[in-house]
C-alpha cells in the first residue's frame, strides 16, 4: 500500500479520496505528507517533507494517489530515473512529468519513491511499479503558481495539475 | 491577493468592458471583456482576469487581448482567451493553447427527429457507448504503427480518408478542411506519440463528452436552413481533443520554452506563459508538433463519428444517416490575417467565429457565416451560432466556446448529490451511460454558468448571431 499513513476502503476513489483530504485536515502538528487542493477548474497539489527528497517523494504520491485506486501491493519491479533542470521548481515538474507520461503511457502504478540523490538540478530515484490502469485523467503538471520552499519544519512543495 | 477592482475596468457598452493598458506598466495593450454585470462581480472574485492581463505583456500582442463570457481562471492563461501576436516579431507560446491542443467539438445532423426515433433512444445511446471508448485508461479500437502515427499527425482528415473513416465531404466540413499544412510528425516528441498512439477515437474522461441532441428551437431560419437544421431533428454533439499525445505535445514544449526565453530577452509574469519568438527554431517547432496534435485531435474526432455513425445505423436502419455539420477547435493558434497584419490567434477555451464571406469557410457556409457549436452543462441546452463581420472587426473573427466552469471540481463533489442528479436527468427525459460517477457530479449543471447568459452576451455585442438551441436527449461521457 502506498505509505501515505490514510485508511483504505471500499467507497468510490473519489470518496475515498476526500476521505484523505478530510483526515489531512486533522493532522495538527504532523502534516500531512500531501492534500489535493481546491482550484477553480484543476488540482493543487501540496506536499510537505522534512527534507527535499521527502517532499519530492510526497508529490509524486500526491499524485498517483489521485491517478489510482489505493490497493494493497508490492512493487512488480522498480525503474530507475534520472532527471535534470535548471532549477528546484523546474525539476518538481520534470520529476511529477516524467511519472505522468510513463503511468498513462504504460499503464503502471507507480508505489513506492526512493529517491537516492537530490539537488538543485538533478534527482536519480528508484521507483516501484505495479500494473494499473489510471481511474483518473492527469493531462499536466503545470508551472502555474509552482513553489518548492523550505519552512520551519522542512519542505513545502505546491504545484497546479491540470486536469 | 485580488488586485483588480470594478473601479479598475471601463464599462464600454452594456456588455464590453476594458482594463486599460494603463492599469499595469508591464501591460503593452488594453484587456477586453464580454460579460453582463453580474458576470463581472463574480470574475472580480477569482482571478482570471488578472491572468488575462497577463497575457497583454507578450511581445508583438495586438490590440486588444479579450476574454469571453464564459472565461474562468486556468494555469497561466485563462480559460475563454484570444490572444492575437504579429507573426513577423511576436512570439508563440504552448500555454496559450493549453495542454488538450485542438480540444473542440462538432455536430453531426440526423435525418430523423426525436419523435421518430422514440423507444429506441435507450438502445441507441446504449450501442454508442460499447461503440466508443470513454473513460480513463481506455484505448481505442484502431491500432497504429507508428507509420500510421506519423501519417495521422503530418495528413490529419486525408489519413482518416484513406483509411476509411471518413468522406472528401467531411473533410471539407472541418476547419483548415483537417490538415493543417504547418503540420510535422518529426516536430512531436517521441514521448507524446507513445502516449497517444493506443488513444485514436476514444473519448477521454474529464468534460468530455459525447451527446445525443433534439432542436428545440431554431432563432435564425435561414442560417439554420444553410447548417441543415430544422425543429425536432436529432443531432449528435461530440466533444473531446487530442488525448495523451497532445498532452505530452504541450509540457515537453513548455519546458523548452522555458529554457530558452531569457535567451531571447522575453520575461513573462508566470512561468506557464513560457514563449519563443514564433519564427526561431523553438517557436516553429511548437507550431508544426501543435499543428501535427491538431490532426490527431481532428481524426480522433472523426474516428469517434464514423463509430456513431455505425451505431445509428445498427440501431436505426441501414438508411439513417449523420452528416457532419461542422468541427471547430477550441484550443489552437492559427495564422491569420486581421486588420492587415498576419497574426498568431491562440485560442485557449475560445472559438473561430468567421463572419459572411470569408475565403476560408465552405461555399455552403460562405453566405451565412462560420457555425459555430457552444456546448452548455451537462443536462441542459447546447447552441448552434453563427459567426459575423463584428467578430472579424472586434474580436479576431471569435467567440465564446461553452458555459464556463463556476464550482471547482471539489465543491462539485461536496455539493452535488449523485441520486438527485441521476433523478433529475431521467426526469428530464435523458438517457446517461456514464463510465463513473465521479465524471457525472464534477460535471453537473450547477459547476457551470448558466450557457443561455453566455450565449446571450455574444449576441448582445454583435460577436455571433444565434441560430438554434439544442436539447441533450441522450449523453455518454466517461
Amino acid at each position: 500500500m502506498i505509505s501515505n499513513g490514510y485508511s483504505k476502503g471500499l467507497q468510490p476513489h473519489w470518496l475515498h479520496r476526500l476521505g484523505r483530504e478530510a483526515a489531512s485536515a486533522e493532522h495538527r502538528g504532523h502534516a500531512a505528507p500531501f492534500e489535493l487542493l481546491e482550484h477553480p477548474a484543476d488540482i493543487r497539489l501540496r506536499a510537505r517533507g522534512a527534507t527535499l527528497a521527502e517532499v519530492f517523494a510526497n508529490a509524486a504520491r500526491g499524485m498517483m494517489a489521485y491517478l489510482f485506486e489505493l490497493v494493497e501491493a508490492k512493487p512488480e519491479r522498480w525503474e530507475r530515473i534520472e532527471i535534470t533542470a535548471p532549477d528546484r521548481e523546474a525539476l518538481l515538474v520534470d520529476w511529477l512529468s516524467e511519472l505522468l507520461c510513463r503511468a498513462t503511457s504504460n499503464y503502471n502504478a507507480y508505489i513506492s519513491f526512493q529517491v537516492d540523490e537530490i539537488d538543485e538540478h538533478r534527482l536519480v530515484a528508484r521507483v516501484g511499479i505495479v500494473s494499473a490502469v489510471a481511474i483518473d485523467d492527469i493531462k499536466a503538471v503545470t508551472h502555474h503558481e509552482l513553489a518548492v520552499r523550505k519552512c520551519n519544519d522542512g519542505w513545502e512543495a505546491t504545484v497546479v495539475l491540470d486536469v | 491577493m485580488y488586485p483588480i477592482a470594478l473601479a479598475d475596468m471601463q464599462q464600454i457598452a452594456p456588455c464590453t468592458w476594458e482594463i486599460p493598458r494603463s492599469f499595469r506598466k508591464d501591460m503593452r495593450v488594453n484587456a477586453r471583456l464580454y460579460a453582463n454585470r453580474e458576470m463581472v462581480e463574480h470574475l472580480l472574485a477569482e482571478r482570471s482576469l488578472e491572468q488575462l492581463v497577463n497575457t497583454a505583456t507578450f511581445p508583438g500582442v495586438q490590440e486588444p487581448v479579450l476574454a469571453m463570457p464564459d472565461i474562468h481562471q486556468g494555469y497561466g492563461f485563462p480559460i475563454g482567451g484570444v490572444v492575437a501576436v504579429r507573426a513577423e516579431d511576436g512570439v508563440i507560446s504552448p500555454g496559450g493553447v493549453g495542454y488538450d491542443i485542438n480540444c473542440g467539438v462538432r455536430l453531426l445532423a440526423s435525418t430523423t427527429t426525436h419523435k421518430d426515433i422514440g423507444e429506441r433512444l435507450a438502445a441507441l445511446a446504449t450501442q454508442i457507448q460499447r461503440n466508443v471508448p470513454t473513460g480513463v485508461g481506455r484505448s481505442g479500437r484502431i491500432k497504429l504503427s507508428d507509420e500510421e502515427l506519423d501519417a495521422v499527425l503530418d495528413t490529419g482528415m486525408h489519413w482518416a480518408i484513406t483509411a476509411g473513416h471518413a468522406s472528401e465531404s467531411d473533410a471539407e466540413l472541418v476547419e483548415e478542411n483537417g490538415c493543417f499544412a504547418a503540420a510535422s510528425a518529426d516536430a512531436v516528441p517521441e514521448r507524446a506519440k507513445k502516449r497517444g498512439i493506443d488513444q485514436l477515437g476514444t473519448l477521454g474522461a474529464g468534460n468530455h463528452f459525447l451527446e445525443v441532441q433534439r432542436v428545440e428551437s431554431i432563432f435564425d431560419t435561414e442560417r439554420a436552413k444553410a447548417f441543415g437544421l430544422f425543429e425536432g431533428q436529432v443531432t449528435v454533439l461530440i466533444h473531446t481533443g487530442s488525448r495523451g499525445l497532445g498532452h505530452q505535445t504541450c509540457t515537453e514544449y513548455v519546458r523548452r520554452m522555458d529554457q530558452v526565453m531569457a535567451d531571447y530577452g522575453i520575461t513573462v509574469p508566470d512561468r506557464e506563459l513560457s514563449c519563443a519568438p514564433f519564427k526561431a527554431p523553438e517557436g516553429q517547432a511548437y507550431f508544426h508538433a501543435m499543428a501535427a496534435a491538431a490532426n490527431f485531435a481532428w481524426c480522433n474526432r472523426q474516428v469517434i463519428t464514423h463509430a456513431v455513425r455505425e451505431a445509428w445505423r445498427a440501431v436505426l436502419g441501414a438508411h439513417e444517416a449523420l452528416a457532419l455539420v461542422y468541427d471547430v477547435s477550441h484550443n489552437v493558434a492559427k495564422l491569420e490575417e486581421h486588420g492587415g497584419v498576419l497574426c498568431v490567434v491562440h485560442r485557449k477555451g475560445a472559438t473561430r467565429a468567421f463572419g459572411p464571406g470569408h475565403e476560408e469557410l465552405p461555399a455552403r457556409y460562405r453566405k451565412a457565416g462560420q457555425p459555430v457549436f457552444i456546448p452548455g452543462s451537462m443536462g441542459t441546452a447546447s447552441y448552434v451560432l453563427s459567426g459575423t463581420e463584428t467578430a472579424m472587426q472586434e474580436s479576431f473573427g471569435s467567440t465564446c466556446h461553452g458555459a464556463g466552469r463556476q464550482l471547482s471540481r471539489r465543491k462539485a463533489k461536496e455539493t452535488v448529490v449523485y441520486d438527485r442528479l441521476c433523478r433529475a436527468l431521467h426526469d428530464a427525459g435523458i438517457e446517461v451511460r456514464a463510465a463513473s460517477a465521479k465524471g457525472l457530479i464534477e460535471e453537473a449543471p450547477e459547476a457551470y454558468k448558466a450557457v443561455d447568459q453566455v450565449v446571450d452576451v455574444m449576441a448582445e455585442t454583435g460577436i455571433a448571431v444565434k441560430v438554434a438551441r439544442l436539447r441533450p436527449i441522450a449523453i455518454v461521457k466517461g
